[in-house]
């Protein structure tokens, strides 16, 4: 694709006789952000160390703003701010001491970045507070803040909202949108929380056991999987011979023997219940039913959840 | 680079590091000034030429023995800080992703403590002479060449305890695990001198084995180097072992390039 920031091809990641990551071919467009799921050791964090370099993928390639990673880290890395699971600082030293050191270790010359970097989070500038002494959803955003200080073309987030408190989740969550929509970055996020995936998310990737098993827009994946009506009946054998000579319907499904499932949504209720009934199959439930993620991502990858 | 070594530095904002080595810098030279105090009671009218030979030889004193044996415990401590940093707070993934490369890292972090162990030896050089002019018992007449002596010496005896960092980076253990590693190689490293001086005081043909000892041609080379005329013909006499600068400094300079080499070779597993 054209207009990709990340573009992997085949990526795979082996620890010893254990596969990690297998054949992933990653697509992330510009300007968007991109939900990658999975359940916990699905391979999130390592797709994510490899596209930074931080480890070596066993075979495929990556590319980053149309170049190989390999060989170009020192033209390609500081245009990428990044969250690799927990955040990292030096203990001794106060939050903005951290980012000071961080700033003339990236050359940034303009003094107002950790300034800046620290009001966008919420943490106070020149606070004398040691980070050894910050709470979890402060290191976060501390975290936050440095992968966002140098103004980089795409952010790569591990789990950003871990360890915040609810109204900080919706403080990130915008300030995420915002950095999206208002400054134009590229944003590769992951989350075990699909809600908020979904409340984030412009694409989505699924990964399960290494391997994406879905990459699609959220609008599309929506629109395709996201509506269907649940019919509950005496009979669903006999409902589903109905559905096929009466209506021409295909567009279902038959989950046991008394549920249906009808994915094409546009289909009236009425039509349907009186199509049942005429048939002499009994109707005990009809809904309109709507897919959450959760439920999208428990299917795709065979029906646990995501914890 | 020189912002690699600024960041180290900065790094190491309110540890106690500086603190001890101050204190320790001032230690040795009080130490030295308690043991040499009751060596001149009762002397009188003691010329400037016996004061500054007092001077001269704790100065050699402290830059020959005091710094072989120091000298791998701070190259342990020290490295202990600096390398154990990234690992013990996880921000190796911070600096690569700057990026910053291991061997980057390795040097400045080495380059650090290079600048430590001067810091060091300014400073117990300085308060050798405050405690000697304080006391009266010393007299800092060649104030520049021993000065020049205690960074040479001090300079030399850090390139040979670099192998010490290639074992706390090998083991990767615990801080007092690395701390214990250390005193033991600086107990181990004068064991083998005393050793070896107690083999060739039987047998000169010992003396063979002396130029590929590295703290032990250190040693000898800057007990030539720094003595005076008078001295070194003495020296000459006794048929000591005399290595030329030439074999001193590549023999030095060799010890500290595959140390480096270590280094960065196990270093780099870490951050793998």
């Amino acid at each position: 694709m054209k207009d990709c920031i990340i573009e992997t091809k085949n990526l795979t990641k082996l620890y010893g006789t254990q596969r990690s990551v297998a054949g992933v071919n990653l697509h992330v467009r510009k300007g968007r952000i991109y939900g990658l799921l999975g359940r916990n050791g699905a391979g999130k964090t390592t797709t994510m160390r490899m596209l930074l370099g931080l480890t070596q993928p066993t075979a495929g390639e990556i590319t980053l703003f149309g170049r190989p990673l390999q060989g170009n880290e020192k033209k390609i890395l500081p245009r990428v701010g990044s969250l690799i699971e927990s955040p990292g600082f030096y203990p001794n030293l106060t939050g903005t001491e951290n980012l000071q050191l961080f700033a003339m270790l990236r050359g940034i010359p303009n003094e107002n970045a950790v300034r800046s970097a620290l009001e966008l989070v919420g943490l106070p500038y020149r606070d004398k507070k040691l980070f050894s002494q910050y709470s979890l959803g402060m290191k976060q955003r501390l975290a936050i803040a440095l992968a966002v200080m140098h103004e980089p073309e795409l952010l790569i987030l591990d789990e950003p909202i871990n360890g915040l408190d609810p109204i900080g989740i919706a403080e990130i969550r915008s300030f995420i949108r915002s950095l999206c929509e208002e400054r134009g970055k590229t944003i590769l996020i992951s989350s075990h929380i699909l809600s908020e995936i979904a409340l984030l998310a412009d694409d989505i990737g699924i990964l399960d056991h290494g391997v994406l098993l879905e990459e699609e827009p959220l609008a599309e994946l929506e629109a395709r999987n996201g509506r269907y009506i649940h019919l509950g009946v005496s009979d669903a054998a006999r409902a589903a011979r109905l559905l096929e000579t009466r209506m021409g319907l295909t567009a279902f499904r038959v989950e046991g023997d008394r549920d249906i499932r009808v994915t094409d949504p546009e289909i009236p209720p009425e039509t349907l219940a009186r199509t049942l009934l005429e048939g002499g199959v009994e109707l005990r439930e009809l809904h309109l039913c709507e897919d959450t993620l959760e439920d999208y991502f428990k299917r795709v990858t065979g029906g646990e959840g995501i914890a | 680079m020189l912002n690699l070594i600024r960041c180290e530095f900065f790094k190491l904002r309110r540890k106690s590091l500086l603190r001890g080595l101050l204190g320790l810098s001032a230690l040795l030279p009080l130490l030295l000034v308690l043991y040499e105090l009751p060596n001149q009671r009762g002397m009188t009218g003691l010329t400037e030429a016996y004061k500054a030979g007092r001077f001269d030889y704790y100065c050699q004193c402290l830059c020959v023995y005091a710094f072989v044996l120091l000298m791998p415990c701070l190259v342990g401590v020290l490295s202990c800080f600096l390398f154990f940093m990234e690992r013990d707070n996880d921000t190796f993934k911070n600096l690569r992703t700057v990026p910053v490369s291991a061997g980057q890292l390795v040097l400045a972090k080495v380059m650090t403590m290079l600048l430590l162990e001067l810091l060091f030896s300014t400073l117990i050089f300085g308060f050798l002479a405050l405690f000697f002019s304080l006391f009266g018992i010393g007299a800092l007449t060649h104030g520049l060449s021993m000065f020049l002596m205690f960074q040479v010496c001090g300079l030399l005896l850090f390139a040979v305890s670099l192998p010490v960092v290639v074992l706390v980076v090998l083991f990767n253990g615990s801080t007092l695990i690395s701390l214990l590693l250390s005193f033991f190689c600086s107990i181990l490293g004068w064991a083998s001198i005393l050793f070896l001086s107690q083999l060739a005081a039987g047998n000169p043909r010992w003396k063979l084995l002396f130029p590929l000892h590295p703290t032990l041609c250190t040693m000898q080379w800057s007990s030539w180097f720094f003595s005076n005329l008078a001295d070194r013909t003495q020296m000459m006499q006794m048929d000591l072992f005399l290595p030329g600068t030439g074999h001193t400094l590549l023999l030095d300079a060799g010890v500290a390039a595959v140390s480096l080499a270590l280094v960065l070779h196990y270093y780099k597993r870490w951050t793998r």
